[in-house]
């Protein structure tokens, strides 16, 4: 599926591809990720539901090229992360890829304009792509923010830090989309919101990435929104090393 | 990346400011020991140039330097006029000034000397003293004054002065009978020349005339005025007639005809039988006294050094401090593309800044300082500072300053790297 902003990158049909991916942290506790397979295709909205502490976070951190792969293949776009140098891993993850924390996602003494371009400062090719649709990366910023309501002026002037933090994850969410990244990973941006909100933020999302073509990895503990994304992948299943009590490899379902 | 960093530093500015401000102090005290340290041994060594020897009673070398020359401490004894005749009469000699010292007016020494002394008297290298206005004294109650003498007082030529006897500010001896006349002010020279008033031997003899007649002529119930017999002194014209009555002076400075003879005329005045003498050659006794204030001179130079030392240490602590609330901001940087080595960087580049802008006010205190503190340091100290372009010695203590800050940020930085790959793009703090 391609976006209306689509490159080429966005063409191709397989945007995470993982076979058989391990990765242990050094102290030698054995394995936190051990997955055989997995795979998420050009434009899917993916949620990946699974307790606390079952490695969630470390395999964002793999497919966000943070954390360096150990064994296995982690080919995103095409490109084995496996091959890159960290330089190169960042370059790849400031190019393609936006992410959204569950808390404190903006820098304090940035405004919110300024948090929002942050990506376009660290990428040329993302900020080539905010100029394709705008005649400034800080107007492509207010649009981003515009279709996530946040265009009130006044929102704009104050800082971040003084937002609520609706608003906050909404600002987020406008910088992981901002420049046409390939892929937003998203760490369970919900869960410091109630439920309105959580409902009202998630529906953006999820319409934004529909509208752009963007393949969305959302995390959460909370499987309730399910039916709201195309497909689910529950962790403890996905995740051998999960030790969570569907140790039990399950068929993943296709919702959409 | 630099945009962010100030930014980020702007956030904090207050911390920040405090951190530039201890270093900016601490540099400007480091770099203001090492300034005053090298200015006074600038201005030590350039008092007194072109004169070969010093000739005075026998006592310290310093201490005959520092009286003599920079009127500092009290006068060493008094010589005989025999003595400077015999020395001056050497082959080897080809000028030799007599001063008396011991007295002086409103503060400032009175130095009795012949006109040869602003012949001869040689200061920073080449130069010799110049009149402002008027000319150089020719009768016993004429005064020559320097610049600040004149700037202080408001004395001009042509006014008259009251000279009293005994050193130090207040003296209760005044011959208000006797007024000398300013016929000249000498033109600024940075030197202790500036501070002193000159008069001939006869004048300075004449100021004394009341004094030796003993102290029975002082009473101090009539309003310690001194009624002085001598007070109504002939004039002196001339050093036939002088020599009959000048019987002591303070010093001589000496000019030889060829340098190399000066430890031969310094043994011969050293050896000299009639009464005991000292000669020293200026330069090398100022050498002494530079290995006697040397002590000193390091110790201040080592707590500086220690001050710089805190200062750098009160910055690695706020930047520590920091790390913790700056982990969630290099996250954020970290997940939209900033590697491990960016935010060290940030983080380290802040101590470099922070260290600079430190340095860079701490100089331009250091000189706000020597601009204000100038003219005090000269009328107090004596000391003549100049406003000049860091010295290459400055220059390497500020680079040692900006290379510690430089290392101190890479504490920081390194913790701050391995955070970032611990944390990864996940910190939940």
């Amino acid at each position: 599926m391609a976006g209306p902003m689509g490159g080429t990158l966005r063409e191709r049909d397989m945007i995470v591809d993982v076979v058989d991916l391990q990765y242990a942290w050094r102290n030698g506790t054995g394995p936190v990720i051990d997955i055989p397979s997995l795979r998420i295709d050009a434009g899917e909205r993916v949620l990946l539901w699974g307790p606390s502490g079952s490695g969630k976070s470390t395999l964002l951190g793999l497919l966000g090229g943070v954390v360096p792969p150990q064994q296995g293949r982690l080919r995103l776009l095409g490109q084995d992360l496996a091959r890159m140098r960290g330089p190169q891993r960042d370059r790849f993850r400031a190019d393609h890829i936006g992410v959204i924390f569950q808390l404190f996602n903006l820098v304090p003494y940035l405004s919110v304009v300024e948090n929002v371009t942050l990506p376009c400062r660290f990428s040329s090719h993302r900020r080539a792509n905010a100029l394709r649709q705008s005649s400034s990366i800080e107007r492509e910023a207010i649009r981003w923010l515009t279709a996530l309501e946040l265009s009130d002026r006044e929102i704009l002037d104050r800082p971040v830090v003084e937002l609520s933090v609706g608003q906050q994850q909404r600002v987020a969410a406008a910088r992981a989309l901002i420049g046409a990244p390939a892929m937003v990973l998203a760490d369970e941006p919900t869960s410091a919101l109630d439920a309105d909100l959580k409902e009202a933020f998630l529906g953006l999302l999820l319409n934004e990435c529909a509208r752009e073509g963007t393949t969305l990895l959302f995390v959460s503990h909370d499987r309730s929104f399910l039916p709201r994304f195309d497909r689910g992948v529950d962790f403890a299943a996905l995740n051998r090393a999960c030790p969570g009590p569907s140790a039990e490899p399950v068929p993943r379902r296709r919702i959409a | 990346m630099l945009g962010l960093a100030l930014k980020s530093l702007r956030n904090r500015r207050f911390t920040a400011g405090l951190t530039v401000l201890s270093i900016a102090l601490s540099v400007a005290l480091l770099m203001g020991v090492e300034r005053l340290r090298h200015e006074s041994q600038r201005s030590f060594a350039s008092t007194i140039s072109g004169t070969d020897l010093i000739v005075g009673a026998r006592s310290g070398p310093v201490h005959l330097l520092l009286s003599s020359v920079f009127r500092i401490g009290s006068p060493t004894n008094a010589i005989s006029w025999d003595s400077y005749e015999a020395i001056a009469a050497l082959s080897a000699t080809a000028w030799a000034v007599p001063i008396s010292l011991g007295d002086t007016h409103r503060g400032f020494p009175v130095a009795g000397t012949t006109a040869a002394y602003f012949e001869h008297y040689r200061y920073a290298r080449e130069r010799g003293l110049t009149l402002d206005e008027g000319r150089v004294f020719e009768s016993a109650y004429e005064a020559v004054i320097g610049s600040e003498v004149a700037r202080t007082l408001d004395y001009r030529s042509g006014r008259s002065m009251v000279l009293s006897h005994g050193a130090g500010n207040v003296s209760f001896q005044r011959h208000e009978e006797a007024p000398f006349r300013v016929t000249a002010v000498l033109r600024a020279t940075g030197t202790p020349v500036d501070r002193t008033v000159f008069v001939s031997l006869e004048g300075f003899d004449a100021m004394h005339a009341g004094m030796r007649q003993g102290p029975a002529d002082y009473d101090p119930l009539k309003g310690g005025r001194v009624r002085r017999p001598g007070a109504q002194h002939a004039e002196h014209d001339g050093r036939d007639e002088h020599k009959d009555v000048a019987q002591a002076i303070t010093a001589i400075l000496v000019g030889l005809k060829s340098r190399a003879a000066a430890l031969q005329v310094q043994r011969f005045v050293n050896e000299y039988a009639a009464e005991p003498l000292t000669a020293i050659l200026p330069g090398a006794t100022l050498l002494e006294l530079w290995s006697v204030t040397r002590v000193a001179e390091r110790a201040l130079l080592t707590i500086a050094a220690f001050v710089v030392a805190v200062g750098l240490i009160g910055m690695l602590t706020t930047l520590l401090t920091n790390l913790e609330e700056r982990r969630r901001e290099m996250a954020i940087l970290r997940a939209v593309g900033a590697g491990p080595l960016d935010v060290m960087a940030l983080v380290a580049g802040e101590a470099v800044f922070l260290t600079c802008a430190g340095a860079l006010l701490g100089v331009a205190l250091l000189y706000g300082f020597l601009l204000l503190g100038a003219p005090a340091l000269q009328a107090h100290f004596g000391l003549f500072v100049e406003i000049a372009w860091p010295s290459g010695r400055e220059l390497g203590v500020l680079g040692l300053v900006l290379a510690l800050g430089c290392l101190v940020g890479l504490v920081p930085g390194y913790r701050i790297y391995r955070f970032t790959l611990a944390d990864g793009m996940t910190v939940r703090l």
